[in-house]
């Protein structure tokens, strides 16, 4: 006998993943009671997400414009666009997708808001402008102060490597003529100072005698303020409380600025579905990776945890690929073999040669051709060999692993994968309903 | 301009092992993103900028040697959040105990070699005699006869036990009375268990210094113990370390024994779902929160060996009264502030430092009592109650379930 038992757990969905490809998955597996687990390595790209859920925020890309109607854009994108994501999935799959998560989200802790038919915009760390789609209450309130231009006073953190109030308002100040920049010491709220990071600053602001003390030593420098933007660091799941506490205290409306890494933002988010998951069963495993995944004997599919004593064993009867991009480690650029899917081995066929892929202009044009290459697929999301057959009964993939899109450029990178997290796992139930239970039909 | 000076061979040694090992811990990924940093508790300790992204660039830029000479590898408590947060999959704590391990072992700081060394020789860190802890226990057992008003019989050596237990040696030495809660729940519980005389100790501080040696030796030691026996089931103690040095060590080793490892969390789970306990909630008053062992829960989870996150939580259901989470928790709960061997290092200001985020997250959620399913982590949660002149205090998991455990007349 092994010291472990090398146990084989069956489940109807293994999902492989907890960004928000796997995320979406694992939720639609919930409502339809399927028996999940969800297996994931890493925490993926959703920590530096700003928490802002793009949907489509620019098309045709070359344009670099801002569309405010992202479903106009979508349907756009969907006639000229036959192996986007979207198109896929196609505009009612995507609607229900992203119609599901808004009610989910609305009625979160976390209090996001969207506009039926508008992208929204908020302003960044950079001083830059950004749409969106569904924002969490702490940037819908972001957007407003950007949208309104009254004045609004932003706040950095002396010691706080990855703000500057100053930057923002250098960039923004020829559209937003009363936005002002000011710098504060936290060390002298705490008995013990601590080096500002953004999860121990979210500590703090978690306590309400913090933030009394936070609010006295702002309220001198307000002036005439109505929006206050903080760095987003304000609290964790608690962050509603905080903004709306120290929105009282001081009089103004208080709104987080998002942050490239690590994003507090992006990371309640996964810690608010994770618990959600979990609690409605969801067999959660994460911090170690799937090595194999193969047919298994008795049909299904089977999936290898790797563990340090043994690797544990995994049946499903379906398995959802939603391992990311190259962040991810869904993807993989390997000198010897070019980019490959990380987990099948499967070889992404680059239908253009290395030598085209460098361009005269700097961060120009329509965007780098790497980020095109994802797994093919078809329209069930099977993803598909060469000889355009299924490489695996019983397999779905979703998110940004998929190939045909450009999320950087088009403003588009949560929307894809709630959308193909949902319709992988509608696809799993049509075919169950057909009888169909993964690799032994 | 600097003079080069030429490497030792001890340093050679390290710059090799280290480059090799951050490339095999993924290193080459690390984007500099600095979830790890951020997600420590430590990092700005006396701005010293334990930032494992430093590590990473030590290793890769060439100096990787001079990363053994860093206290800060004594001051992490190698709780594993920055492993755990890398959105691309590095081992950070992985690096940190590999440098220890080459430290010179008369150099590493504080008690925590010295600590293994007695484990070594005389099978126990606490250096108990083999009479005392016979001693120890039949006393205690005598004690439990007093309160059940029934023969206590310690099934010492028991051949061909369903399980065979390990014992935290901070229990005879510190905690007695404790053994009595231990005694009383495996009675309770109706398995037939077993008590080894010798290589009983449930702790393996080895793995702190990644003295490999002293590890491998010490768990052959105790499976030899446990094959003699005939045990099942080697049922660990309420010691994350323990637990993990021992299932890793394994695996390090390639040892493979004729029994299982299970935590005790999971099997105390396993039998209140099977009815084998009447309890009484009530009998726990006041409110609860638990403290989730890194070893036991985040550690585990990353290694792929059963965590005591779920199970723990399971058993709180079904002895406290009121129960509330601290936030963040499982996975992600802070350390104690007493991991990786610091309550041993004597670092005590940098483990202050460290507790900070544990104390606010403990008055944050407002209990009165933190459960700590790990005597390293009681001690450490204990140490910053006093520390921060908190009102809650720590209390073990056994103490709980024998407490909540009804006996039939
Ligand atoms: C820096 C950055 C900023 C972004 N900002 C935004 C934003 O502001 N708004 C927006 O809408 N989108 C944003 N995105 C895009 C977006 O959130 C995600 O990139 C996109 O949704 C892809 O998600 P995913 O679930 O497919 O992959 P990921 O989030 O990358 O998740 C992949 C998951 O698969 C796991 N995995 C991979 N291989 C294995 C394996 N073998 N075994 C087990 N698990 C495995 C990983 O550990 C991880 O859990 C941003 C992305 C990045 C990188």
């Amino acid at each position: 006998m092994t010291p472990m038992n090398r146990s084989s757990r069956s489940y109807d969905v293994a999902v492989i993943g907890c960004g928000l490809a796997g995320l979406s998955a694992a939720r639609q597996c919930v409502a339809h009671g399927l028996r999940t687990v969800l297996l994931a390595h890493t925490p993926g790209s959703l920590p530096y997400t700003s928490g802002a859920l793009d949907l489509l925020g620019v098309y045709p890309t070359e344009t670099k414009r801002f569309r405010s109607n992202p479903w106009e854009a979508l349907s756009e994108l969907i006639d000229r666009e036959p192996t986007h994501p979207y198109a896929r999935v196609g505009l009612r799959g995507v609607r229900a997708a992203i119609h599901d998560l808004e009610e989910y989200l609305a009625d979160s802790p976390l209090q996001y808001r969207h506009r039926p038919n508008e992208n929204m915009a908020i302003i960044t760390a950079a001083g830059t402008v950004k749409p969106s789609y569904m924002l969490p209450g702490s940037l819908a309130s972001n957007s407003l102060a950007f949208e309104s231009r009254r004045p609004t006073l932003i706040v950095a953190i002396e010691g706080f490597p990855n703000f500057s109030s100053e930057q923002v308002v250098d960039n923004l100040r020829d559209r937003w003529p009363g936005l002002r920049a000011t710098r504060i010491d936290l060390g002298q709220l705490q008995d013990k100072p601590r080096r500002p990071m953004a999860n121990q600053l979210a500590d703090e602001l978690e306590k309400p005698d913090f933030r009394a003390r936070l609010a006295e030593l702002l309220r001198p420098s307000l002036g005439q303020a109505k929006f206050l933007g903080f760095p987003a660091i304000l609290g964790h799941d608690g962050v509603a409380e905080v903004c709306r506490d120290l929105s009282a205290r001081l009089d103004v409306e208080v709104f987080e600025i998002p942050l490239i890494s690590p994003s507090l933002p992006g990371q309640r988010l996964q810690q608010l579905m994770e618990h959600d998951l979990r609690a409605a069963g969801v067999t959660w495993l994460q911090g170690a990776p799937v090595t194999r995944l193969e047919k298994h004997p008795d049909g299904g599919l089977q999936l290898f945890r790797k563990g340090k004593v043994a690797d544990t064993i995994y049946r499903a009867d379906h398995v959802v690929l939603a391992t990311g991009r190259f962040v991810g480690g869904g993807l993989e650029a390997r000198r010897d073999a070019g980019v490959c899917e990380t987990l099948l081995g499967v070889k992404i066929e680059a239908t253009v040669s290395r030598d085209d892929w460098h361009m005269s202009t700097f961060l120009g044009g329509p965007g780098h051709l790497i980020n095109r290459l994802g797994l093919s697929v078809d329209q069930s999301l099977r993803p598909l060999k060469p000889d355009g057959h299924p490489i695996l009964p019983g397999l779905v993939a979703a998110g940004g692993l998929l190939e045909g899109h450009d999320w950087v450029r088009e403003k588009s990178g949560a929307g894809i994968s709630v959308a193909t997290g949902y319709a992988a796992v509608h696809a799993i139930v049509s075919s169950r309903n057909k009888g169909g239970r993964g690799a032994d039909k | 301009m600097s003079s080069k000076k030429p490497l030792t061979p001890e340093q050679h040694h390290a710059r090799e092992t280290l480059r090799r090992l951050v490339y095999e811990a993924g290193g080459d990924r690390c984007l500099s993103c600095g979830a790890c940093v951020d997600g420590c508790p430590i990092a700005d300790w006396n701005d010293e900028r334990l930032d494992p992204r430093r590590l990473v660039r030590l290793v890769q830029n060439g100096v990787g040697e001079t990363v053994a000479d860093q206290d800060w590898i004594w001051h992490c408590t190698n709780c594993g959040r920055c492993s755990w947060n890398c959105p691309v999959g590095i081992d950070l704590s992985m690096i940190i105990a590999t440098a220890r391990g080459l430290v010179p072992r008369g150099d590493s700081p504080g008690n925590i070699q010295r600590t293994a060394d007695l484990h070594r020789a005389v099978h126990n860190n606490m250096q108990i005699s083999p009479e005392d802890w016979i001693d120890t226990v039949e006393w205690m057992a005598e004690e439990l006869e007093g309160e059940l008003g029934e023969k206590v019989e310690i099934p010492f050596d028991k051949q061909d036990a369903e399980l065979v237990v390990t014992i935290n040696s901070k229990l005879p030495q510190y905690y007695p009375m404790d053994l009595q809660d231990v005694f009383k729940i495996f009675r309770a519980a109706g398995v037939s268990w077993s008590l080894p005389r010798d290589w009983w100790e449930g702790t393996n501080y080895a793995m702190f210094t990644n003295d490999l040696d002293t590890w491998e030796y010490t768990l052959r030691q105790q499976v030899q113990k446990v094959e003699q026996l005939r045990g099942k089931v080697l049922a660990y103690t309420e010691c994350g370390h323990g637990y993990f040095a021992t299932l890793s060590g394994y695996e390090r080793f390639g040892i493979e024994p004729g029994f299982e490892v299970i935590h005790v969390v999971n099997l105390y789970a396993k039998w209140i779902r099977e009815g084998r306990f009447k309890l009484d909630p009530s009998r726990n008053p006041g409110s609860y929160t638990l403290h989730d062992p890194c070893n036991a829960v985040r550690k585990a989870a990353m290694a792929g060996y059963p965590s005591i996150a779920h199970d723990a939580r399971y058993v709180m259901e079904h002895v406290v009264q009121s129960y509330v989470e601290m936030t963040p928790n499982r996975e992600q709960n802070y350390c104690c502030s007493g991991g990786g061997g610091a309550l041993l290092a004597g670092f005590k200001h940098a483990r202050n430092h460290y507790g900070r985020s544990k104390v606010d997250q403990v008055d944050r959620c407002e209990a009165q009592f933190v459960c700590t399913p790990c005597v390293n982590c009681f001690d450490g949660i204990g140490n910053l109650a006093s520390e921060y002149d908190r009102p809650w205090r720590p209390i073990h998991m056994w103490k709980l379930l024998a407490r909540a455990i009804v006996l039939d007349e």
